[in-house]
């Protein structure tokens, strides 16, 4: 389990760019740091890597204290989403370097997902797509076996096709090693299919977290009109997140259980009632307007 | 504690490989030009030579201010960018093992490198003429591997401390040049008052010394302080990058070596501690703090301010006006290179100004000093007396004195090194006939002292010859002879040896063993007779018995004969003896061929003549000679 307790990190001494900071990430999870540029995802990332060192506060994996702990470390892989590879290196000599420096690292996962990619494995990276030196830090780090994984900006640069081909590996991953990832998108729409936990970082702090499967399952959007004349109030029973209606016919954000809520309205005897998906995005829109902040300013 | 736990050696390897064609380069860039430069040199030698440190050092020397510069960047650079330092400290290494890491890897490195060239002088030592003795290699490599490694120690620091490449060169050169800048300016160029110095002796006193109605001197002189012309020179033991003004060059020097250990040392730890606490977050900047960028910048200005110093000195007003230029000039231009901006004009630009103003100041104060400085004649330990190029050191106090304050000097300029108050001066004075022939009889019984000493069972180098077993036998048995302690005959020839770190000479005479001299006779003969052979632009002359005619054709003479000459020496002069005529070339390397038997060679030279006598360009040289003559006649 990774824990983050009271982190804070500034790069001046008049700002911090993450104030005392807590978080719980359970093992196994694919959680999704989202935020808007500057919120702080990548120095998070870059402190639970022990590339900065936090200022107040520490990042303890299984218990343990992070910062420099090279047997943590050996579990633990980042790739950052300014992409560095050494100029003259081909995915093969990178793969070496992580071989040698990771103990699980599988050559043979990096040979043969490159094959299935049709990435030359001698030829320099830096002449490479953007795209494909993402394709080569993905290969790389998902080689090397690691218990933990982060990814910035994950799938900056791939096409839908390459994104899709990459989930289904992370996602294999987490199934076969028991992986946990935590990715950083400023895109939610790119993390809600793969991740099962959301946080969202704001002004150094997580403003709000949850899983998203009881996000999902327990808000949902209602379109609802009623032979009588109706507003609000007509559906006390039920938690309203949201409530607009647009001449006979009402849209409701519900925060509940779909079941009884269902119960709950048709009981009313609608002429219409429509339960409607939400989309994340459309999750965290609502969540963040009970919490009282506009949601285009926190992403 | 399992100190392997501190390195990570897979870590090393791809660090290394990621570099791999510029290390291969560093590595065979000195051992390359090394090879070069003795080869070349062996191009028309034709007898062995003693290669000395300084022949050894110099391409190395020249690489110090390169290869572990380079190698500490390639090896920690990464630091400099913030991609590369994601990709580093993401992976599993702590900060401890990186630096050792990489800080072992590159003394390794050097140590590969100067292994390398110290092999290649013991391979140019079995198979050429060049002879470089075993110890001198091993000094070669403790010197250089020490200077090297006490560069990459100045580069490592200057990299943990600064955020970028061009700040790291700056505080590189401040960690190098600041120190010894204080301390030669200080000596080289405040100190140019030798003419004012004065020698005090509290216990005695000088007669008749005159003062020539110098009020200063006369004021001196009440005080009992005698004008006396000595300077301060730098203590000859300098670290890298001053090695050259050390004492005898760049000869090897164990107070410059223990002070480059002890500072790498202090360097590497002091790199570890600062890189432990780096904040890689401010790397691409000069330094996090606005401060610490104008301290850094404050620092460098303390040179180029001493230039601007000498402008202003004279108080012209272009000077002043030029100087502030510069400075402003010189400030944007730091700012650009260290921050990659014109970084707040102007709070930068009054910032170095003030600077300028307190540095000028400094330096008008130093300046001023006054200038007589004055050395008590009861603080110098010992003087140094240059004895046919050795330095004699000289302890006897009443002979100091005597020398120093002896009014009955009659031989001028005699070049002195004082050593007081642990100091080394330059002093120029007369010395009387009776002491310098004291200081004479002291220095040769201390060379006597020395050839005394002399290892003659493994000397490295016998002058100009290949040492066989026989020449060694001989030089030996000249050596242990009974009369050679006495012996001050003309030298037949010098033996070396390579001991305490320098060369120790032993003069061979010529008159002690015959068969030395003639056996030392035939290898000379034997080698030049080789190179004559060899030779197509000969220019001969020969030393006595002939006519003045006979010497002045000489030269065509042979050369018009030149293989029946050669076929002469080698078969049919073999009485050599080393005082007789004499065969000889101009030009370098000039040759001597000793003629045992004058008058056969005589003979044989006037064969050739008359081989010539229908010759027309011989006769034009003949008539040529008369008219000469006739000249001179005239004249």
């Amino acid at each position: 389990m990774i824990e983050i307790k009271s982190l804070s990190k500034g790069f001046d001494k008049k700002k911090y760019v993450l104030e005392n900071l807590n978080c719980k990430i359970d093992d196994a999870h694919i959680y999704g740091l989202v935020g808007a540029n500057g919120a702080g995802k990548s120095t998070l990332l870059r402190l639970i890597n022990s590339i900065y060192e936090a200022d107040n506060g520490e990042v303890l994996i299984d218990g343990e204290p992070v910062y420099d702990n090279v047997k943590l470390k050996e579990q633990m892989v980042f790739v950052p989403d300014d992409l560095f590879f050494y100029p003259s290196y081909s995915l093969m000599d990178m793969a070496s370097y992580y071989e040698a420096l990771y103990p699980k690292f599988d050559m043979n996962y990096v040979i043969n997902t490159a094959n299935k990619l049709k990435l030359d494995l001698n030829a320099k990276i830096a002449e490479f797509s953007k795209g494909m030196k993402r394709q080569c830090a993905l290969i790389c780090a998902l080689a090397t076996n690691a218990k933990y994984m982060f990814f910035d900006e994950t799938f900056d640069g791939l096409d839908p096709v390459m994104r899709k081909f990459f989930k289904s590996l992370l996602a294999d991953s987490m199934e076969k090693n028991g992986t946990t990832i935590i990715m950083t998108s400023h895109n939610l729409r790119e993390l809600e299919d793969i991740c099962d936990n959301l946080g969202l970082l704001y002004k150094g702090n997580i403003l709000f977290e949850s899983d998203i499967d009881t996000l999902k399952t327990n808000m949902f959007k209602v379109q609802i009109s009623l032979k009588d004349d109706f507003n609000k109030s007509t559906f006390k029973g039920l938690k309203i997140l949201s409530y607009k209606k647009l001449g006979s016919i009402a849209t409701i954000i519900i925060e509940d259980d779909q079941g009884k809520s269902k119960e709950y309205l048709e009981n009313l005897k609608p002429i219409i009632l429509d339960f409607l998906p939400l989309t994340l995005e459309e999750v965290f829109i609502y969540q963040m307007e009970a919490l009282g902040y506009e949601f285009n300013e926190v992403i | 504690m399992n100190l392997m736990k501190l390195f990570n050696f897979n870590y090393l390897k791809e660090n290394l490989k990621k570099s791999r064609g510029l290390l291969l380069f560093l590595l065979i860039i000195l051992p390359v030009l090394n090879i070069t430069s003795l080869a070349l040199s062996l191009v028309n030698m034709k007898e062995p030579e003693l290669l000395s440190f300084q022949d050894l050092s110099f391409i190395t020397y020249l690489g110090t201010y390169i290869i572990p510069v380079i190698l500490a960047f390639l090896l920690l650079g990464f630091v400099f960018k913030k991609k590369n330092v994601d990709f580093v400290l993401s992976k599993p290494i702590s900060r401890t093992n990186i630096y050792l890491t990489n800080v072992v890897g590159g003394i390794g490195l050097i140590f590969l490198l100067i292994v390398l060239n110290a092999v290649i002088f013991g391979v140019f030592n079995l198979v050429s003429l060049l002879v470089i003795p075993f110890k001198l290699i091993i000094d070669y490599l403790i010197y250089w591997l020490i200077s090297y490694i006490f560069v990459f120690a100045i580069t490592v620091l200057a990299i943990t401390i600064a955020g970028n490449f061009m700040s790291s060169l700056v505080v590189g050169l401040i960690i190098t040049c600041l120190f010894p800048f204080f301390y030669l300016s200080n000596i080289l160029l405040f100190n140019y008052n030798s003419y004012d110095s004065y020698i005090t002796c509290s216990n005695c006193q000088i007669e008749n010394y005159n003062c020539y109605g110098n009020e200063i001197c006369l004021k001196h002189l009440n005080n009992n302080e005698y004008m006396f012309d000595f300077e301060e020179i730098p203590k000859g033991n300098f670290t890298v990058p001053l090695l050259f003004l050390n004492n005898d060059d760049m000869a090897y020097n164990h107070i410059s070596l223990i002070k480059m250990v002890g500072l790498s040392i202090i360097y590497l730890i002091l790199g570890y501690v600062i890189f432990l606490k780096r904040k890689m977050e401010n790397n691409e900047t000069s330094f996090k703090y606005e401060y610490m960028h104008y301290i850094v910048k404050g620092i460098t200005l303390i040179p180029i301010c001493f230039i601007t110093y000498f402008l202003i000195k004279d108080d012209t007003i272009t000077g002043y006006v030029l100087s502030i230029l510069g400075i402003i000039i010189y400030s944007i231009i730091y700012d650009f290179i260290t921050r990659k901006e014109i970084y707040k004009f102007g709070k930068s630009t009054f910032i170095s100004l003030v600077i300028f103003g307190i540095l000028m100041g400094v330096y008008s104060l130093v300046n001023n000093i006054p200038g007589a400085k004055i050395l008590d004649i009861n603080d110098i330990e010992y003087i140094v007396y240059e004895y046919q190029d050795h330095d004699i050191k000289i302890t006897d106090k009443n002979l100091i004195n005597s020398i120093i304050l002896d009014n009955d000097k009659n031989i001028s300029g005699v070049g002195l090194e004082i050593y007081a108050n642990t100091k080394r001066y330059q002093a120029y004075t007369n010395i009387s006939t009776a002491n310098r022939d004291l200081l004479d009889e002291i220095s040769e019984s201390q060379l006597q002292k020395e050839q005394a000493e002399f290892d003659i069972k493994h000397f490295d180098y016998a002058e100009d010859l290949k040492v066989d077993h026989k020449l060694r036998k001989l030089i030996e048995d000249a050596y242990n002879d009974a009369n050679f302690k006495n012996s001050s005959n003309e030298t037949l020839i010098k033996v070396y040896d390579y001991k305490n770190h320098r060369y120790q000479e032993l003069s061979i005479p010529k008159k002690i063993n015959s068969e030395l001299d003639n056996y030392v006779l035939q290898l000379r003969t034997k080698n030049a007779l080789k190179y004559l052979k060899e030779r197509n632009d000969l220019y001969l002359g020969v030393s006595t018995n002939f006519t003045e005619l006979d010497k002045y054709v000489f030269d065509y003479v042979i050369n018009s004969n030149i293989d029946s000459f050669i076929d002469y020496l080698e078969n049919k002069n073999t009485k050599l003896t080393s005082n007789e005529l004499i065969i000889y070339s101009y030009g370098s390397p000039s040759f001597n061929i000793p003629i045992g038997d004058a008058t056969s060679f005589i003979k044989e030279f006037n064969k050739y003549k008359e081989k010539l006598q229908n010759d027309a360009d011989y006769q034009e040289l003949v008539n040529h000679y008369y008219e000469l003559k006739e000249e001179d006649y005239v004249d």
